[in-house]
């Protein structure tokens, strides 16, 4: 046998040899161990410059439309950002919409003073197509980033003791999840990182067990996730909150971080509701990257939205549902504005995806809930 | 048919900005050498239709970017390492290794910002992209030998820098 020389080995691993060459590769890497560990560092560094390099490719922008067939040709591309809210956090910033949504419903819409863009399809069709998309996404990725500008007063209405959040005006968690019985939320340093920031908020669901980060004592508890008990579930402990609990409905894949917001609205957008009003925003740097950009309106029942205006950002090529964006308003003032971006679909997410221990730090204890914490539990929900 | 060599081509644009983004260090300047290159594919006619166009693609928008390189000014060393972009989103089941492993992205990131251009266009092309040295060799415009050697060279150096993020790990 003779030890095939290194820049032989980098052609073996490329497919680029003859079927006898590539043999003979073959032969020394299981006879000789010098080259099976070669071998092992090259399969390794290339799929490390894979990662490099994939991550490019996924968020480069969408070619321009004026491209011939763009605006009709599926791109390959995975959009690389998502929000979201976990824990306490999310909680809290539930609690605040769904308050905030009761009483800051009858502000007026604010102008909107981009002109529309005329296009084959009607606003209103490209929405609907985008909705029913989205509602069919059952392993997704999203980001969800909360801002507010009036965060002291969130903090004090929430009564939040975390004085190392004071001087945050924005905060970002992302969120995955895969139907039927999955998701995790954690909370993340800014829109591109993948990375949860240990020590903060995390959450999530394994489809055995449901968990949850108890930053006080630094340990993650797991519920059993079958029983009468939700996979997730916030309680929201205020008087004025009329939707007291706001379930995690992980049976609507994507559509339920949405609807954990009280935001059910896809379906009527879906079902073209005719009280609803769209008007086409989409602006010069939309039209450039490819996107168009719609405000919907509702004329009737508006308490029944967290707001009276959404903002949906549609990739017209994929019928996607890019973005979706609102405010939530005390009387004319925005107290909180939610963006809640489609990061990735069809991740192929498997249950080490949703393993506590990839959210929380390695010193963090994962324990089972002991039978009273689970009776307890049980109580609660009921 | 003009327009005809863009369109086949559109599937490819995420690639070929990732290219020109690699050559450039700056997004909005790689959308602009995107831009012009299909807009050249669209003014030619088509030669083969069953041809694969990601060759010619990679090889305009390489000789767009090294143009817009020139025009621009040389790019330092050290600017080229300043503006490298963001890491993978490479997910790994424990948080010791993650970090461990998005230390190793950038470090991959710093050694490819180094690198000669032809070194990370092989590069790029064969381990991001998956074309065959062949195709390669079209897209740079040298030998399919010059390619091997180049790979190989480029790869050892990224195998290099791999090993010193391991024996840090080590350590």
């Amino acid at each position: 046998m003779t030890r095939p020389d290194s820049d032989r080995l980098d052609a073996y691993v490329d497919g680029e040899l003859p079927p006898a060459d590539a043999a003979d590769v073959e032969r020394a890497i299981r006879e000789d161990e010098a080259t099976r560990d070669a071998h092992a560092a090259l399969v390794a560094t290339r799929a490390a410059l894979g990662d490099v390099f994939a991550d490019a490719i996924a968020t480069a922008p969408l070619p321009p439309a004026s491209i011939p067939g763009a605006a009709s040709t599926h791109v390959r591309r995975r959009i690389a950002w998502v929000p979201w809210l976990t824990g306490c956090g999310i909680a809290a910033a539930l609690a605040i919409a769904a308050w905030i949504g009761t009483s800051g419903r009858n502000a007026a819409p604010e102008p909107v003073d981009a002109p529309s863009t005329p296009k084959s399809l009607l606003p209103r069709d490209v929405v609907a197509r985008a909705a029913k998309e989205f509602r069919s996404l059952r392993d997704a990725e999203l980001l969800v980033t909360m801002e507010s500008a009036a965060i002291d007063l969130l903090k004090a209405l929430l009564d939040d003791k975390k004085p190392e959040d004071r001087k945050k005006t924005r905060f970002f968690f992302r969120t995955r999840v895969q139907s039927p019985d999955r998701f995790a939320m954690f909370t993340v340093a800014n829109r591109r990182d993948p990375m949860p920031v240990f020590g903060e908020d995390a959450s999530g669901s394994d489809g055995e067990w449901r968990w949850s980060y108890d930053r006080e004592n630094a340990e993650v508890v797991r519920y059993p996730a079958d029983g009468p008990a939700p996979a997730m579930q916030w309680s929201v402990k205020s008087s004025s909150v009329t939707k007291s609990t706001t379930t995690f409905d992980t049976d609507n894949g994507a559509d339920g971080v949405l609807r954990c917001l009280n935001f059910g609205f896809l379906e009527e957008l879906e079902a073209n509701d005719p009280h609803l009003v769209y008007e086409e925003t989409t602006g010069p740097s939309d039209e450039r990257a490819g996107r168009r950009v719609f405000r919907v309106r509702r004329t009737d029942k508006a308490d029944e939205w967290v707001t009276d205006a959404i903002e949906l950002t549609v990739d017209p090529m994929r019928d996607r549902l890019e973005r979706v964006r609102f405010d939530v308003r005390l009387t004319v003032v925005s107290l909180i504005s939610f963006t809640v971006d489609v990061a990735a679909t069809n991740r192929g997410f498997t249950k080490r995806d949703f393993d506590p221990r990839r959210y929380v730090a390695t010193d963090v204890t994962v324990r089972d809930a002991t039978p009273e914490e689970i009776e307890k539990a049980r109580k609660k929900d009921k | 048919m003009a327009d005809d060599l863009a369109r086949r081509a559109l599937p490819y644009w995420a690639e070929a900005h990732a290219l020109a983004r690699l050559l450039l260090r700056d997004r909005g300047r790689a959308y602009d050498v995107c831009q012009e290159a299909f807009a050249r594919l669209a003014a030619r006619e088509t030669d083969d239709p069953r041809r694969d166009v990601r060759p010619l693609l990679f090889r305009v928008v390489r000789n767009l970017a090294i143009d817009e390189q020139r025009r621009a000014g040389a790019i330092s060393l050290e600017s080229r390492i300043a503006s490298t972009g963001p890491i993978a989103d490479l997910r790994s089941p424990d948080p010791a290794e993650e970090a461990s492993r998005r230390e190793q992205v950038r470090r991959l990131e710093r050694e490819l910002a180094a690198l000669d251009p032809v070194w990370q266009t092989v590069l790029y092309l064969r381990d991001g992209v998956g074309l065959s040295y062949r195709e390669i060799a079209s897209v740079i415009e040298r030998s399919e030998d010059v390619v091997r050697v180049t790979l190989h060279r480029a790869r050892r150096r990224m195998r290099t820098a791999l090993g010193a993020t391991e024996e840090r790990k080590c350590s």
